[in-house]
């Protein structure tokens, strides 16, 4: 179009030159060495077992390295990134592969780019990365396979930090694709559990069919910016110039009015993530009058490509709804989101550092980042926002009242993860950096809650063994069997409160944040997720009924929180093993080798006290409600997330709840939250009564939700048995179809050997034999004129004769 | 002075006779055992010839060579008689017959 | 009818012209003119035609026997007569000279000598035909087919002929020995002679091995299952 101005107030910047392969390399190298090390390990004969101090050397490597790569990054980011203005915070790496090759009009690009939100990323993966490797360390003792359970988890810090840094498809994908694979290594880590190997192998394929739908959404949305404008598929470029937004120009003060240049754009199809928001921001100059979309406002500016893609449709359907509920089902699939959220219970199999690091805090939360990064695209669809806010909400409502009837410790901590993930995704949909604060929260807290409960099946495992031990040397008789296991084991938990004291306050503040005291961040996350909900722009459903729900599930949460300290900590339900005894909480069976003595257990005590710290900490530092302040002042966390989240919406700026509305919000989360607590105390706490129905879920809904909401028995009829049985349909195939082939052309085979063979002997042979015995009969016949005889010459020569003048005669006359 | 239907006695009436000589001289030769039957034969089938050159003397033109050469058939009919009754005799002695199916040495 | 002048000096056979053969030949007895009278007053085949077939019939009808008898000895009378029937014929033709050689030399010198032989075979009356692979089957068939391609060819040819005068032959004859015949007749002379040496000399191997000259009847001995010959002499080794 000529003559007109293109603008963009939210280019991305091109940002200055940072070691960011080093935040890759390092992670890699120590899982590298330590994979090394499993392979020396597994060269050596079998039946010597490894020693141990390759295992333990495994882990001080791995855990080095990732402490290098967390003091690496927090250099970088508090170095370069943090100096440069709000508006050109960007770090490339110097290397930059943008742009790796280019299929007819599709540029496609494998680089690194570091804006702010992969900041906040790179810090939160490799800072609980670094602690859950030190207490892995600890936590492994003396497993053979250490240094392949270390190289595994570098791996996956590498994957994850790749999918977090890429900018575009390529690296995302990768990392995304790493981060799976690592998963399946480790929840089936002790792979000769049959219960470890089969959650392996259903998280990884779930995860990859959610994959397949991740991969249709963004090439749908690759497709939808090749297909707009008026030259279709072609690169171009557009001049455009970077102008202040409206907020910007009030933000900062007249005087400094920086003209910055304008920047050639590259417009087309484009896997990278910046140029792809880049394109959809940019903005036409119109004069007013020339402006002729219905009911829109004289001075508001049309977005060509915003507003296009915003139009186009596919098979029916808005573009930008198809291709982001396509993203969500990729993203629901790596943060078990429904419906594919039946893998993260499961997963719990593995061993409870891999619980802590991938399924709690970083991978799961892949999703959401996914989405913070897509916030543009979810901008322009509704439908989508609306359809994802609403699934979250359903499925943190689920989760919380699956984990409100679970026995095991680590799958109520697992459910608890699925449900604060729905929490997430209802945020980030809305819209603004809530979510990832909720990230950076949740991180903590249920990073504490998993180690803590790590601490405690070692000490209930080392006092049921103690206690067997004993019971040998006096030469009672043992009941055997898993029952008696678990009587044992649930005899040991009386008195723990005693003897993990340390542990028990850090659960407890870590139960605190996850209900959402003010007290821990828990409390400042969820309420800037209620605001965001409550502000989203783009919600087709009401606020308050999504609102509503979250405040049942906040309830909920407080109340399977607290249920599980209690059943855990206060050792007044137990009974005598005679009569009823209370299924209780029990720990995962056979979690993990045998523990070690009072030297160990203080390092994994200070990882979880250091984690509840941070859990403590982290809310009121990053996240300090605007409404406690005189100067309403954005949080920090949002203050340094704005460039990221800014432009989505175009113009519009972000609605901001009014004061009063925040203070209903933020009494509202305490109060449920206490009224969870005090319920949960009542039913579970030290002073309640005997053996409740704390166990074995009695109503068909306790049931019901304990058993994973029936999404199991879901996927068994959905795909496990269509999959077998056109596996058993494939063989029935190739035994009878194929084979039968087979052996019919083998026998055909031989048969027409055989009518060869017959038809040589017979017919061929017989000509040639027919022949020559024909000949050698022509011949004696022929001989007899041979004869000697007398009258037969004379005849014969009569006939010569009279033979010749006969055909002279016929012939002349 | 001849008969009505009745032709003149002509060169193609001592042809005819000739011929049918001739082809019983030759049955003769084919078809006999004994050698003297067969010589039998060879003289039917000379006279056969010799007749025919008469004939031909008679009721052709060139009169008199047709005789001659009967004359001489008949010559060479008694040398070779008698060379053959010799041979005769001489077969006699080394195959102790004369039945001309039993000489069949020739055929090796 | 007209007579010729009877004999003439030089003994040949009278000439005759055709209408007056029959008066010639039989002479003016009354046997002949009656049958002359007969012959010519009816309309009847002529007396030439009548005398022709009479003689073919006696030619042929000896030829048939030799031919086709089981005894030998008939058929070796039967060539006689097939001979003698040649003889007629040729006298029929007016070949005096040939004629008489005829009887002179064939019938009275081969056939005889035939007979001879005839005669002097053991078992005469076993001759059989029995060619083993050569029987009546395959000859008169080839023998057929040469004999009627013949007689095709000789009733079908358009034959020039005419009528010689009938004369006597014999200084003609002479004459052609002696002019343009004159090599052949010396080497007929010298075939002649070879064949008398050369059959002498074939018999008198025979007689040397024999170790006995001189040729009687040889009997037959019984042993000898076929018609042996034993022209020779007596029982001879076998060389």
């Amino acid at each position: 179009m000529r003559g007109l101005t293109y603008f963009s107030t939210h280019l991305t910047p091109r940002g200055t030159v940072a070691p960011l392969w080093l935040l890759l390399a390092l992670p890699l190298a120590g899982a590298l060495v330590c994979g090394a090390l499993a392979l020396r390990a597994a060269g050596r004969a079998s039946g010597a077992p490894a020693p141990a101090a390759s295992g333990r050397l495994a882990g001080v490597i791995a855990a080095l390295a990732v402490t290098a790569t967390f003091v690496a990054g927090a250099v970088i980011v508090l170095g370069q990134l943090l100096p440069l203005p709000p508006a050109e915070r960007a770090l490339r790496p110097a290397v930059d592969s943008a742009a790796l090759f280019t299929i007819g009009g599709l540029r496609a690009s494998f680089g690194l780019f570091m804006d702010p939100l992969a900041a906040v990323m790179v810090l939160l993966v490799s800072g609980l990365g670094a602690l859950i490797h030190i207490y892995a360390a600890a936590y492994m003792g003396d497993d053979p396979a250490q240094p392949r359970f270390f190289a595994f988890l570098n791996l996956f810090v590498a994957a994850m930090l790749l999918l977090v840094l890429g900018d575009g498809l390529l690296p995302l994908f990768f990392g995304w694709e790493g981060v799976g694979l690592c998963s399946y290594f480790l929840i089936g880590f002790w792979h000769r559990k049959p219960a470890a190997a089969s959650a392996a192998t259903k998280a990884f394929i779930v995860n990859r069919v959610g994959d397949v739908a991740l991969l249709l959404g963004l090439g749908l949305m690759v497709w939808g910016l090749a297909n707009v404008g008026s030259r279709p598929g072609e690169i171009g470029h557009l001049q455009v110039e970077p102008r202040e937004s409206a907020a910007a120009r009030a933000r900062e003060s007249s005087s400094v009015q920086r003209r910055r240049p304008a920047r050639r754009l590259p417009v087309g199809p484009t896997l990278s993530f910046s140029e792809m928001r880049d394109e959809i921001g940019v903005e036409i100059a119109l004069p007013p009058s020339a402006v002729r979309e219905p009911g829109a406002p004289a001075d508001v500016h049309v977005y060509p490509s915003r507003a296009l893609i915003a139009r186009m449709e596919v098979a029916g359907l808005p573009l930008a709804f198809v291709a982001c509920l396509l993203i969500f089902l990729g993203a629901a699939g790596k943060s078990a989101q429904l419906p594919f959220s039946a893998w993260l219970p499961d997963a719990m199999a593995g061993p409870t550092p891999v619980s802590a690091l991938i399924h709690a805090a970083t991978m799961v939360t892949a999703g959401v980042y996914l989405f913070a990064r897509l916030g543009f695209l979810f901008a322009l669809s509704p439908g989508a926002v609306t359809v994802v806010v609403m699934v979250g909400t359903v499925t943190a409502l689920g989760a919380a009242g699956a984990a409100l009837f679970q026995n095991d410790l680590k799958r109520v901590l697992a459910y608890s993860t699925v449900s604060q993930l729905g929490y997430m995704f209802a945020a980030t949909a809305g819209g603004g950096s809530s979510g990832i604060f909720h990230v950076v929260t949740h991180g903590f807290f249920k990073a504490a809650l998993f180690l803590a409960a790590g601490v405690i099946i070692h000490a209930v495992q080392e006092r049921m063994e103690q206690r067997m031990e004993k019971e040998a040397h006096a030469g009672g008789a043992e009941p055997a069997g898993d029952e008696a296991q678990d009587l044992r084991k649930m005899r040991e938990l009386g008195g723990l409160a005693a003897a993990l004291p340390w542990t028990r306050w850090a659960y407890f503040v870590a139960c605190l944040a996850l209900a959402g005291f003010p007290i821990a961040s828990g409390f400042y996350s969820k309420d800037q997720i209620f605001a965001a909900v409550a502000t989203a722009p783009n919600l087709l459903v009401s606020p308050p009924l999504v609102l509503g729900t979250l405040a049942v599930t906040s309830f909920l949460t407080a109340c399977y929180a607290f249920r599980s300290y209690y059943l855990v900590f206060s050792g007044a339900h137990l009974s005598d093993t005679k009569g009823q005894p209370p299924a209780e909480v029990k720990p995962a069976p056979a979690d993990g080798p045998a523990p070690h003595g009072s030297a160990e257990s203080r390092l994994l005590a200070g990882v979880v006290l250091a984690l509840a710290l941070g859990a403590i900490v982290a809310g009121p530092l990053l996240g300090w409600p605007r409404n406690w302040t005189a100067s309403h002042a954005t949080p920090a966390l949002d203050t340094f997330l704005e460039p990221v989240f800014a432009g989505n919406f175009g113009e519009v700026p972000p609605i901001e709840v009014p004061s009063p509305v925040e203070w209903g919000l933020q009494v509202g989360g305490l109060a449920v939250a206490a009224l969870g607590w005090l319920v949960a105390r009542r039913l579970y706490g030290p002073r309640a009564s005997v053996a409740p129905a704390a166990g074995a879920p009695s109503g068909g809904l306790g049931r019901f939700l304990a058993g994973g909401g029936g999404l199991d028995t879901a996927y068994r009829l959905l795909a496990v048995r269509p999959v077998l049985a056109l596996a058993r349909a494939a063989v029935w195939l190739d035994r009878r179809v194929v084979d039968r082939a087979v052996d019919g052309v083998a026998t055909a085979g031989v048969t027409v050997a055989r009518f060869t063979g017959l038809f040589d002997r017979r017919v061929v042979d017989g000509a040639v034999n027919g022949a020559s015995a024909g000949v050698i009969a022509a011949g004696r016949r022929a001989a007899r004129l041979q004869s000697g005889r007398l009258n037969l010459y004379v005849v014969l020569l009569a006939a010569g004769i009279a033979g010749t003048v006969v055909l002279v005669y016929f012939f002349s006359s | 002075m001849s008969g009505a239907g009745w032709a003149a006695i002509g060169l193609r009436h001592f042809v005819v006779l000739s011929a049918v000589l001739f082809t019983l001289g030759l049955t003769t030769v084919a078809t006999r055992r004994n050698a003297v039957a067969v010589l039998m034969g060879i003289e039917l089938i000379l006279n056969a010839a010799a007749l025919n050159f008469v004939a031909f003397a008679h009721y052709g033109h060139g009169a008199i060579t047709g005789q001659v050469f009967a004359v001489f058939v008949v010559v060479l009919a008694a040398a070779e008689a008698a060379v053959a009754l010799a041979i005769v005799l001489s077969v006699y002695r080394s195959f102790r017959a004369i039945d001309v199916t039993r000489l069949e040495t020739l055929r090796d | 009818m007209r007579f010729v002048a009877g004999l003439s000096d030089r003994r040949v056979l009278l000439a005759w012209e055709p209408a007056h053969a029959p008066l010639e030949l039989f002479g003016t007895t009354p046997v002949g003119i009656g049958a002359l009278c007969v012959v010519n007053a009816s309309p009847m085949p002529g007396l030439e035609t009548l005398v022709f077939y009479g003689l073919a019939a006696l030619t042929l009808g000896g030829a048939a026997g030799v031919a086709f008898s089981r005894n030998i000895l008939r058929a070796a009378f039967l060539l006689l007569g097939a001979l003698t029937g040649t003889a007629g014929l040729y006298f029929f033709m007016g070949a005096d000279f040939v004629g008489v050689t005829q009887i002179l030399i064939y019938v009275g010198g081969i056939a005889v000598l035939l007979l001879f032989a005839v005669l002097l075979t053991s078992r005469i009356d076993d001759v059989r035909v029995s060619n083993r692979a050569l029987g009546y089957g395959t000859a008169l068939p080839v023998a057929g087919l040469v004999g009627t391609f013949l007689v095709v060819a000789a009733t079908r040819a358009a034959w020039r002929h005419t009528e010689a005068v009938a004369a006597p032959t014999t200084a003609r004859i002479g004459d052609a020995f002696l002019r343009e015949y004159l090599l052949p007749f010396e080497l007929v002379s010298i075939v002649l002679l070879m064949a008398l040496v050369g059959a002498m000399v074939i018999a008198r191997r025979a007689v040397r091995d024999a170790g006995v000259a001189a040729a009687t009847a040889a009997g037959v001995s019984g042993a000898e299952p076929e018609n042996s010959v034993d022209l020779a002499g007596s029982r001879s080794a076998t060389p």
